[in-house]
């Protein structure tokens, strides 16, 4: 989660990094949402308003400015631009907050910092963040790490299609479990957006790469990304273990099963063994899971047993209703009578007299109900299939 | 406790705790008045567009009295605290929840004051 701020006359800004927070960030870079860059800092606070200021920086600056070349006093009494903003908020109600252009030369010293006070960040550059621990600690992102030993000649090279399957797969898996977290029944836009793992780099050796969520965690270093790489790592860690398995796969929506499926099963076909290592903003969070080929494939057995279903099939019984659905192609139909829907599988003992029948007409159909239950979460789903179809005329 | 009526759901957060122990914080009266313990969204909620979240709502303080080098550096570093001085005060449970929080200062925690509570006065100036 980024901080968000709406600032009079900049509009909404973003802030970039957060160099001295107390009680709220009170130095701090930021970005408008034309992209241009500035340096805030908190000046004064009275009985009547308080006072912030804000000077225009390059990307270039901002970096002489965080690596201590240029001293913050300097960095607001030295404008790139020759000119600074100055935001005066009031406290009293009725007054609008009120943003005014000031040269250097109108900024009394006891509104600027101290002369030769600098910042000393490590990082002496914006993002070009490189290893894990600083990404996840500077960035606040979740990252990471997987190692895949691919079933090939060279260790360091990865299978296109192979990889291509086992990232979506595993994006596909993170997506589903954030459904479940923000507690809708299907994936939209936002979701994809928060649970959006991006691809930084390869590492050396052998094939490593490295992800990053692309949304932030926030204040108390939790995302919603993070928690979804929590409960994916769970259920890689559970292995084959049937009761941990089911545990884990109970809590969540039938689909992270079927999507886990998909996961190992790219696994499976591929690569001799997958570490994955979670480096968290979060110090009390990540974790280290490796699954050797023969886990992989002992766990999707397990989850195949466990995502099997119960399947029961009811005595055929006779309906009469508007035939308001026939697909030949799929083999569908839908029939509708007063009281209730029926739909499924069109059996191929009823394919002709359904060719022959014509859709909102009356029929009298003789189908059958199959209940499915699924081990591992307990959903049931219902559907029908069609033996025969009458008309009623 | 009874929090004021403009703290947003989940806030407090989970995970934070009873007040308690040694604590540092910025403050810009001697002895600290209780204009010192107002939250950013108390101040001034109009740079937060009247909404309320949980880090606007809270206050700074650090346990470590190390941190309070680097504190002296950010009263340096941003004018509105240049005139800042540090207290020292003992928390009791009946003055909040607090939660480790760690910034540029390690032992940064963000403490919630709940309705009644006088914290300001148990804070004395230990540093200008």
């Amino acid at each position: 989660m980024a901080d968000i701020l709406n600032i009079t006359g900049l509009g909404r800004v973003e802030i970039v990094e957060t160099y001295v927070f107390y009680d709220q960030p009170v130095l701090f870079s930021c970005k408008s949402g034309a992209g241009h860059l500035y340096l805030a800092v908190a000046t004064d606070k009275n009985d009547e308003y308080e006072t912030w200021l804000y000077v225009g920086v390059s990307v270039e600056r901002l970096n002489l400015i965080r690596s201590g070349t240029i001293d913050l006093h300097d960095a607001f009494a030295k404008p790139e631009d020759g000119f600074l903003l100055q935001e005066i908020i009031p406290y009293d109600d009725q007054t609008q907050p009120r943003m005014e252009s000031i040269q250097p030369d109108q900024i009394s010293e006891d509104m600027l910092p101290m002369p030769g006070e600098c910042l000393e960040l490590e990082i002496e550059t914006l993002p070009e963040l490189k290893d894990s621990e600083e990404i996840a600690k500077y960035g606040k992102r979740e990252v990471l790490n997987l190692t895949l030993n691919f079933d090939g000649p060279f260790t360091s090279e990865a299978p296109v299609t192979a990889l291509s399957q086992i990232l979506g797969n595993f994006q596909g898996v993170i997506n589903a479990i954030g459904m479940h977290h923000f507690d809708l029944k299907r994936i939209n836009e936002d979701i994809k957006r928060k649970m959006q793992m991006s691809f930084l780099k390869v590492g050396a050796g052998s094939f490593d790469i490295q992800l990053a969520s692309t949304d932030t965690s926030d204040f108390f270093e939790s995302s919603d990304c993070g928690d979804a790489i929590e409960k994916f790592l769970n259920l890689l860690a559970a292995g084959s273990n049937q009761e941990q398995l089911k545990s884990h796969l109970e809590e969540l929506p039938s689909r992270v099963a079927k999507d886990y499926t998909a996961f190992l099963k790219s696994l499976n076909q591929s690569v001799i063994d997958v570490k994955f290592k979670w480096v968290s903003p979060n110090p009390n969070r990540g974790r280290t899971v490796h699954r050797s080929d023969h886990q992989i494939h002992e766990a999707l057995e397990a989850i195949e047993v466990l995502e099997k279903y119960d399947k029961e099939i009811s005595q055929p019984f006779r309906i009469t209703g508007k035939l308001t659905g026939a697909f030949l192609s799929s083999k569908r139909f839908r029939i509708e009578t007063t009281d209730q829907t029926y739909k499924g599988i069109i059996t191929d003992q009823a394919i002709r007299t359904v060719r022959n029948a014509t859709l909102s007409q009356n029929y009298t159909a003789t189908i059958r109900k199959i209940t499915e239950r699924s081990d591992s979460t307990g959903n049931t789903k219902t559907s029908h299939e069609l033996l025969e179809l009458i008309s009623d005329y | 406790m009874k929090w004021p009526h403009f703290y947003p759901e989940n806030c407090p957060p989970p995970g934070a705790k009873p007040a308690c122990g040694k604590m540092y914080r910025l403050v810009q009266h001697n002895p600290a008045q209780a204009e010192d313990f107002r939250t950013p969204f108390e101040e001034n909620p109009k740079r937060f567009k009247n909404r309320a979240d949980v880090r606007n709502c809270g206050l700074s303080v650090h346990t470590d009295p190390q941190d309070s080098e680097q504190l002296k550096k950010a009263m340096r570093m941003v004018p509105r605290f240049k005139n800042n001085q540090i207290a020292e005060g003992e928390l009791n449970p009946t003055l909040g929840l607090i939660k480790h929080t760690p910034s540029e200062y390690k032992s940064h925690h963000s403490w919630w004051v709940p309705i009644g509570a006088e914290p300001w006065l148990v804070f004395k100036i230990v540093s200008g």
